[in-house]
């Protein structure tokens, strides 16, 4: 369903050009700057799908392009994810299952890429979120030649996130601020629509595969800079694979940049202040929210540890309270100590069990309830989008704290390679004020080792940044000490829930691996497929690891280390063969 | 810390699991150290092909054709599946000499009793809707077989346990102890162990290993680099290989060659871009698997919007000869060999009994001494 406007919105609540395409060959209204899985919801489909193995149906879940579970046949070509796909007019977008057609090649793939095949530049960021952006104009701006790579159309990342019906002003202002310096400083090129699908050593610096309608195919980087992320942390609960169970983000993604509404019904359950936000999102757009599940306790979060990490955080205390004040008005069920058990349903969600949970998160179903509802938004906070730095060889960490395994970093930044920098939420979840100071720090320490910057310079450009760090630091460490999920929220999937949603691999398959005598997360890869499939573990990895632990925090901590990392390999996004063959040198 | 076996085992590929479950079930007291974990090297880095085809005549072909036999009964025999089946191959050719050697290596199989043929163009045509057969004069098939790499390494790691073999992962062994000609001991980094017996079956590892004792056998290794697809529907009915593949890599500092079947989840597994390298890694590279995806699609050009998911890499030992080498070390003589196959999944269910049996200090009914170290002293 489309969001009808209150009066009192802003500019952009006007819909842009509506145009015709084509679902299952019914004609159907779109909008410009609609996704294919946008127009789906507001057509009320919320089936994209249905699995190869188990003819599963499945929809809408990460909603940034993460998961690859919204896939649907557009224009003949099939396996194409929904929700980063823009509508266009006469588009035919198939969700039945249909005859995979066979087609050759076209011809005139290469000559309609523009740009040279190979670039070379000083400094290469990956990600244009708010680390990303203060990485590529600090560097840029000591004269650095930097290439700032993104896979979105525009640049902000997930959290300068636009249009919004109902923007946050400052947000904005910093957003458009932080644009324009990109495109006013001559020495940074920024490419958008541009996927990186591998990263490679090179000499002493670095190449970087892309695929992008202006990019080039390789580009050439003396120093790399890694700011790629986080995504939402997916939480395995029997139903959690049908329609209507998403992500915080993807709730976010429909409500603030789709002007969706991603269900009528809505139960939000998750840990930490996504959720909460997401929730007086769903309020003010119109859904009925029909509770609001925090797994934390109420009296954890009114300990007086927290006031100094709260201290000077003015901007991010005011949206909390004007989100609970929100709900508060609407008269919404907020329960602490909360969290899902269950989605039932058939076709979609049309039920959803809650139940109390205890100190550790583990569900007491002795109370749990069971509430009518279409939608189920998670938000359990969210894991580090790793891909590259694990697939660059650097060394990594097991910290729970800020999402699980991120790459070993210097104060600069850096890791354990030498001129590979990886900053904000992709190397540790902690919000985007620490993400922008972590950025900017590399940008400048890149731009030292170039010789673009003196030691003088840096070390005046850092001293302001180091407090600002110190105190996003313990801020983060804050939400960490207080959202790190307890061990029993990864005990709710039972032996036929499904764990890698991709290969559609069930719990039980990971236990029957596991007492086969697979010892680490890839060789239970090897034997059960799980990870092997299109988001390359991104999914499943947390939760395969989280399966097989057992005890308290602290052994399940040390089995999570040994259980290690799945393998990341390029393409780190699934490439069609033609593309991949465009690319090829001649050798 | 210093425990005695009868039998050390350096590696945790086939070859090694493979020994280590034909000892073990001989009552011998096994332990197998791994580096890394198992199949870290080219066995887990395989198409899962049980090759038949391109054997050479004589002992290869004999290991080969039983092998392929064996394989038939071996999931029964380890108590696990690992997705056997028969698959046909077809070697895709495109040059007359090619497809002299190719009649004359089809009617030796056929000789032999292996099922094989010489297809025409239309013939391939109808045997893979999809080819673009317009460069072949024409394709040699021959029927062989498949399996899941890993379910079969792991099918011998629990047959294995069972009969009472330790298999340690993540323990490199740093070095071989030698005395008096005799290895006594195996270094790990936190461990030593003694065993009457030592078998190194590392494959690109192995002369590293041996370098410890101060053996020196010639392994080289090529790095090779393979693509794996999304699932699809059925598009591919065998495994389809390029005749001139050997003369393609060949001293080539990089070459594709083209390999690929479908898997039984519906993935094309596409082999191999191959690296001459000093240095064993595992790390894909930014040529090869462009590389990969260019040659694939002029082979099947309608496949053009099928999504590459994955790839890997992998060193793949040879010796200068391009012969196996399965045998007692030269100078120690409770030390013994076994690495750079031949048609490795097919000649594995034989060759790790002929060795269990050798090394138990039998006589088996194969002669094996063809493939000698002692040959490069």
């Amino acid at each position: 369903m489309r969001i009808s406007f209150p009066a009192s919105s802003t500019s952009s609540s006007e819909r842009s050009r509506a145009i015709t395409i084509f679902v299952d060959g019914q004609p159907v209204i779109a909008y410009e700057g609609e996704t294919v899985a946008a127009v789906l919801l507001a057509e009320t489909r919320r089936t994209f799908r249905r699995t190869p193995g188990r003819n599963e149906p499945r929809g809408l879940f990460c909603g940034i392009g993460v998961c690859y579970d919204c896939l649907v046949t557009v224009n003949g070509q099939a396996n194409v994810r929904a929700c980063q796909t823009p509508v266009v007019e006469g588009m035919r977008v198939t969700t039945e299952e249909t005859q995979r057609q066979w087609r050759q090649p076209a011809s005139s793939a290469r000559a309609e890429r523009g740009g040279q095949a190979d670039l070379y530049v000083e400094a290469a960021v990956v990600g244009a979120g708010p680390a990303g952006l203060e990485a590529a104009i600090a560097a840029a701006g000591a004269s650095v030649r930097v290439a700032l790579l993104d896979s979105a159309s525009q640049l902000g990342g997930q959290y300068f996130k636009g249009p919004d019906w109902q923007p946050v002003p400052q947000q904005d202002a910093e957003a458009a601020a932080l644009f324009a310096r990109v495109r006013d400083i001559p020495t940074l090129q920024h490419f958008v629509k541009t996927q990186v699908w591998g990263a490679f050593p090179e000499g002493d610096g670095w190449l970087l595969t892309l695929d992008g309608p202006s990019a080039p195919f390789r580009i050439h980087t003396q120093t790399l800079i890694l700011a790629t992320g986080a995504y939402d942390r997916p939480i395995a609960f029997p139903g959690w694979t049908l329609p209507g169970v998403m992500t915080a983000g993807a709730a976010q993604t429909l409500l603030k940049s789709q002007n969706i509404l991603p269900g009528k019904r809505v139960v939000v359950a998750g840990a930490g202040p996504l959720h909460w936000v997401v929730a007086a999102q769903l309020v003010r757009a119109g859904a009925e929210v029909v509770a609001v599940l925090e797994a934390v306790p109420r009296a954890r979060f009114l300990h007086p540890k927290h006031i100094p990490a709260l201290w000077r955080q003015w901007q991010r205390l005011r949206e909390g309270w004007e989100a609970w004040r929100a709900l508060r008005r609407a008269d919404v069920t907020m329960r602490f100590g909360w969290g899902v058990l269950r989605a039932h349903g058939h076709e979609q969600v049309e039920a959803v069990t809650i139940t109390p949970l205890d100190e550790q998160w583990t569900p007491q179903p002795g109370r749990a309830e069971t509430v009518p509802a279409d939608t189920v938004v998670i938000g359990y906070g969210f894991l580090p989008a790793n891909q590259l730095t694990r697939l660059l060889g650097c060394e990594h960490e097991y910290s729970p704290r800020r999402g699980g395994w991120i790459p070993r970093r210097d104060a600069w930044m850096q890791t354990s390679l030498p001129g590979l920098f990886a900053v904000g939420d992709g190397a540790g979840v902690g919000g985007a004020a620490l993400a922008r100071i972590e950025g900017a720090l590399a940008g400048l320490y890149a731009a030292h080792l170039l010789g673009r910057l003196s030691k003088e310079d840096l070390h005046r450009a850092e001293t302001s940044l180091r407090r600002r760090l110190r105190r996003e630091q313990r801020f983060a460490t804050m939400l960490g000490d207080l959202f790190t999920p307890g061990p029993g929220l990864y005990t709710l999937a039972d032996e036929t829930t499904i764990i890698c949603r991709c290969e559609e691999v069930r719990l039980g398959d990971i236990q029957r691996a596991r007492a086969a005598g697979a010892e680490t997360l890839n060789e239970i890869k090897g034997l059960t497929r799980a990870g092997m499939g299109n988001c390359q573990g991104r999914i499943c990895g947390d939760l395969m690891a989280h399966a097989l632990v057992s005890g308290d925090v602290a052994t399940q901590e040390q089995q999570l280390r040994n259980l290690g990392m799945l393998s990341v390999r390029p393409p780190i996004h699934p490439l069609t063969v033609e593309t991949l063959a465009e690319a090829a040198e001649d050798m | 810390m210093n425990q005695h076996y009868d039998h050390i085992i350096v590696g945790g590929g086939f070859a090694g699991l493979a020994i280590a479950y034909h000892l073990a079930r001989r009552g011998a007291a096994v332990l197998l150290l791994e580096a890394e974990r198992i199949g870290y090297g080219a066995s887990g880095a395989c198409a899962g092909r049980a090759q038949v085809s391109e054997s050479h005549r004589g002992l290869h072909m004999r290991l080969t054709l039983d092998g392929l036999a064996r394989l038939e009964t071996l999931e029964a025999e380890l108590g696990r599946e690992f997705e056997w089946r028969r698959l046909g191959n077809i070697m895709l050719i495109e040059q007359e000499r090619h497809w002299q050697w190719w009649s004359e290596q089809v009617a030796y199989l056929q000789q032999l009793g292996a099922s094989a043929a010489m297809l025409s163009p239309e013939e391939l045509r109808q045997a893979e809707p999809l080819l673009n057969v317009e460069r072949f004069l024409g394709g040699a098939w021959c029927l062989e077989g498949h399996l899941n790499p890993f379910k079969f390494m792991h099918a011998y790691a629990s047959a294995a346990r069972k009969h009472g073999a330790v298999i340690r992962q993540h323990a490199r062994v740093v070095g071989l102890v030698s005395h008096k000609g005799r290895l006594i001991a195996v270094k790990t980094a936190h461990n030593r162990f003694a065993a009457d017996g030592v078998i190194i079956t590392a494959g690109a590892w192995t002369g590293q290993v041996l370098q410890t004792a101060g053996v020196h056998l010639p392994v080289q290794f090529t790095h090779a680099e393979a693509v794996i697809s999304e699932p699809l529907p059925r598009v591919l009915h065998h495994h389809i290989g390029l005749a001139d593949f050997y003369e393609t890599i060949h001293n080539a500092s990089r070459a594709v060659s083209i390999g690929v079947a479908q898997q039984q989840n519906g993935s094309l597994l596409v082999t191999e871009a191959v690296e001459m390298t000093e240095r064993i890694h595992r790390a894909n590279s930014a040529w090869g698997i462009p590389a990969i995806a260019r040659d694939l699609l002029a082979l099947f050009p309608a496949l053009a919007d099928v999504r590459m998911v994955r790839a890997w890499a992998s060193p793949s030992p040879f010796l200068p000869d391009e012969q196996p080498a399965i045998g007692w070390v030269p100078g120690l003589e409770n030390c013994f060999v076994a690495t750079c196959f031949h048609n490795t999944i097919t000649t594995i269910p034989i060759l790790s009994e002929l060795i269990a049996e050798t090394v138990l200090g039998g006589q088996p009914e194969i002669d094996m001494s063809p493939f000698n170290p002692a040959r490069f002293q």
